[in-house]
């Protein structure tokens, strides 16, 4: 029998499971033994082992180092809110959007991001807020040179000495990389984002955002300690996260063609395992799929969706997305962020407040729906009293979850030709995804809330033709319908840790937890 | 004297030859280099062709109505592959139907491009104020 750990220290909460495996070819995990502490902020090994410690305790009491076969520990951190990253780029829509794939895809939090040539007040501001990496792209290989070292020059003026990643044009990769260098900074060349105009390269810079967030996060915090006792270092949660939800759509075809008559097979000897529930969850729809995760400070949105344009008559513009995509919204949280999300949800606010459950006018709703942000905004943990804060929250969450989708999603627009109407696509169509998996702090824990309808869109009931043609509509390419299973227990960071070694042993752990919402 | 390369084409899936035609004869004329790359020249074709040639100016044409489906984006593309400056001018008929001209010159000036013609300009006119453009942006003289 084997022991798995996988230990998640998050900003709030340092949380950890344990499982069992049974034997090799048994694939299904025994979920042993939960633990949950707040994270010791200023020496997170502290909160750490006593994770490890508590769950190992209702076992014997072992010895835990690297050498321990019986063993398999796993963990992930996003403490301090994890990797602040800068991203600049030259044109937004081109290389500025690419770097942003790149350092979200690498579980990287982007605090802010400039196009074209910086100026002084911009030094200013990156110097303010005090980047981990600044990610600085630009031109196709063989392009635009003069603007990335205009911008490489006027890095120069920071203050601070952030690593600078230059994942750009590489025919002056040389050049930059000189100019940096002999100010001191700390440079990293890696391949351009992209290359060419048709073709976007992210994993290289991925790739190097994991390597430096590695080097750099062992200083101070304590990770050092639990660096020395457990012989690596934590993986970026989002990271972490961003794995594993590339390799679900795999594992669960696997699980499907092969797996499923080992574990029916083996009943008898799994009582654990609802195999009607796991029957109709491996029914849904997994070649494409969205997660999204609702925390206090941060929305993350999750989309797996190879995007096949078949109707010849949608022209695709702009960059090709990726299939696997990760969106964060700094601005979009249940506590930390709540405040903002009054100023980014304000007009879809105002459709609720016509419409609220207080039977109060507009205004008044306005007025006490604000009050309870600051209430929350202060008070990070607070937890609902009555009924009417409990609907508060249940509006804060659509917010998040409607503005994160639709920032996420492509968009249509319209245009007439010789051969009559046809649509430009730009971004990724997530029309035709029909699973969300949701999770964090709240979606995993509020039962009753159904985001079905704030992640859809009814694509027809915009075809209202009449209306239709007088504006320059722009459609939103949100599912039309979907699907929602609950992430029950917030498993999804900690299975994650484990599927980098366990994919097939996660995938089904997570599928077999999964409760289906309609 | 070095004559001053342009490079001009019918973009997208448009074959309109004619109009081609004549604007390389007469900008040839006009003492210009002319790199025509024909029809149905994509955005891609005359960004190498432009930076193979360091030309100053594109003249995009376009005659089938879709102008504005193929021109989209070039600009960016022009910046991101290190033609910042490049003197963008569109002409033709531009988008389908009767609709205003100064609305269509708005919408591809906003897409970046420095003039837009309709199709019944003079060239006369667009060569002297190429001339112009280019000794503004780069200070070389035209006789």
């Amino acid at each position: 029998m084997k022991k798995l750990i996988s230990i998640d220290i998050g900003s709030t909460y340092t949380k950890g499971v344990l499982f069992h495996k049974n034997s090799d070819n048994e694939y299904h995990l025994n979920l042993i033994n939960r633990v949950q502490v707040p994270t010791t902020t200023n020496h997170l090994a502290d909160g750490f082992f006593d994770v490890l410690k508590k769950l190992l305790m209702n076992s014997e009491n072992e010895k835990i180092d690297e050498k321990n076969n019986d063993i398999d520990i796993f963990y992930s951190s996003s403490a301090k809110g994890g990797l602040n990253i800068i991203a600049i780029g030259i044109v937004p829509e081109l290389t500025l959007k690419t770097a942003r794939l790149a350092a979200l895809s690498a579980g990287g939090k982007i605090t802010k991001s400039y196009s074209y040539r910086l100026t002084i007040k911009n030094i200013e501001e990156i110097d303010k807020e005090k980047p981990d990496i600044i990610l600085l792209t630009g031109g196709t290989d063989g392009g635009n040179e003069d603007i990335n070292i205009h911008n490489s020059k006027m890095l120069c003026n920071l203050s601070n000495r952030p690593v600078i990643l230059y994942a750009g044009n590489s025919s002056c990769a040389d050049q930059i990389n000189e100019i940096l260098s002999n100010k001191n900074f700390d440079v990293t060349i890696t391949e351009n984002v992209l290359p060419n105009i048709d073709n976007i390269n992210i994993n290289p810079a991925k790739n190097s955002i994991r390597e430096i967030f590695l080097q750099n996060i062992i200083h101070g915090k304590g990770l050092d300690v639990i660096y020395d006792k457990i012989g690596f270092l934590p993986e970026p949660t989002p990271l972490s996260v961003f794995n594993f939800i590339s390799i679900i759509p795999e594992n669960v075809k696997k699980i499907k063609e092969s797996l499923l008559k080992v574990i029916l097979a083996g009943e008898s000897n799994n009582k654990n395992i609802d195999i009607l529930n796991l029957e109709k969850i491996l029914e849904k729809d997994w070649e494409s799929f969205i997660a999204i995760d609702l925390g206090g400070a941060t929305t993350d949105f999750y989309s797996y969706h190879k995007d096949i344009v078949e109707d010849s008559s949608i022209m695709v513009r702009g960059l090709h997305e990726p299939t696997v995509k990760r969106t964060v919204e700094g601005d979009l949280g249940m506590r930390v962020s709540a405040k903002a999300v009054l100023d980014s949800g304000s007009e879809f606010l105002k459709i609720i407040a016509k419409d609220n459950k207080l039977k109060v006018s507009e205004d008044q709703f306005i007025k006490i729906f604000s009050d309870y942000i600051e209430k929350v905004s202060k008070n990070t943990s607070y937890i609902p009293l009555d009924e009417n804060e409990k609907y508060f929250d249940e509006i804060i969450a659509a917010i998040c979850v409607r503005l994160s989708s639709l920032r996420h999603a492509g968009k249509y627009r319209r245009i007439f030709t010789v051969n009559g109407e046809r649509l430009i696509q730009y971004g990724k169509n997530l029309k035709p995804v029909k699973t969300v998996i949701g999770s964090g702090g709240y979606l995993s824990y509020m039962d009753d809330f159904i985001p079905k309808k704030y992640l859809t869109f009814s694509y027809e009931n915009f075809f209202n033709k009449s209306s239709f043609y007088e504006v320059e509509e722009e459609i939103s390419l949100l599912p039309e319908t979907i699907e929602y299973l609950q992430d029950k227990d917030y498993l999804l960071p900690l299975l994650a840790n484990i599927s980098k070694k366990y994919p097939l042993e996660s995938t089904l752990f997570l599928l077999e937890n999964l409760v289906i919402k309609g | 004297m070095k004559k001053i390369n342009i490079v001009t084409g019918v973009i997208g899936s448009d074959c309109h030859a004619v109009g081609n035609k004549i604007i390389e004869k007469v900008f040839s004329e006009a003492g210009f280099n002319v790199i025509n790359l024909g029809v149905m020249v994509s955005q891609n074709e005359f960004i190498d062709a432009a930076i193979e040639s360091n030309a100053k100016a594109i003249l995009v044409s376009s005659l089938y109505g879709q102008g504005e489906l193929d021109c989209e984006g070039l600009r960016d593309r022009c910046i991101e592959r290190g033609l910042e400056n490049i003197i963008l001018y569109v002409g033709g008929n531009l988008v389908v139907g009767k609709q205003d001209f100064s609305k269509t010159e708005e919408k591809f000036k906003k897409m970046g491009f420095d003039r837009v013609f309709s199709s019944d300009v003079d060239l006369n006119k667009v060569i002297e104020l190429l001339k112009k453009d280019i000794e503004e942006r780069f200070g070389e003289k035209i006789d």
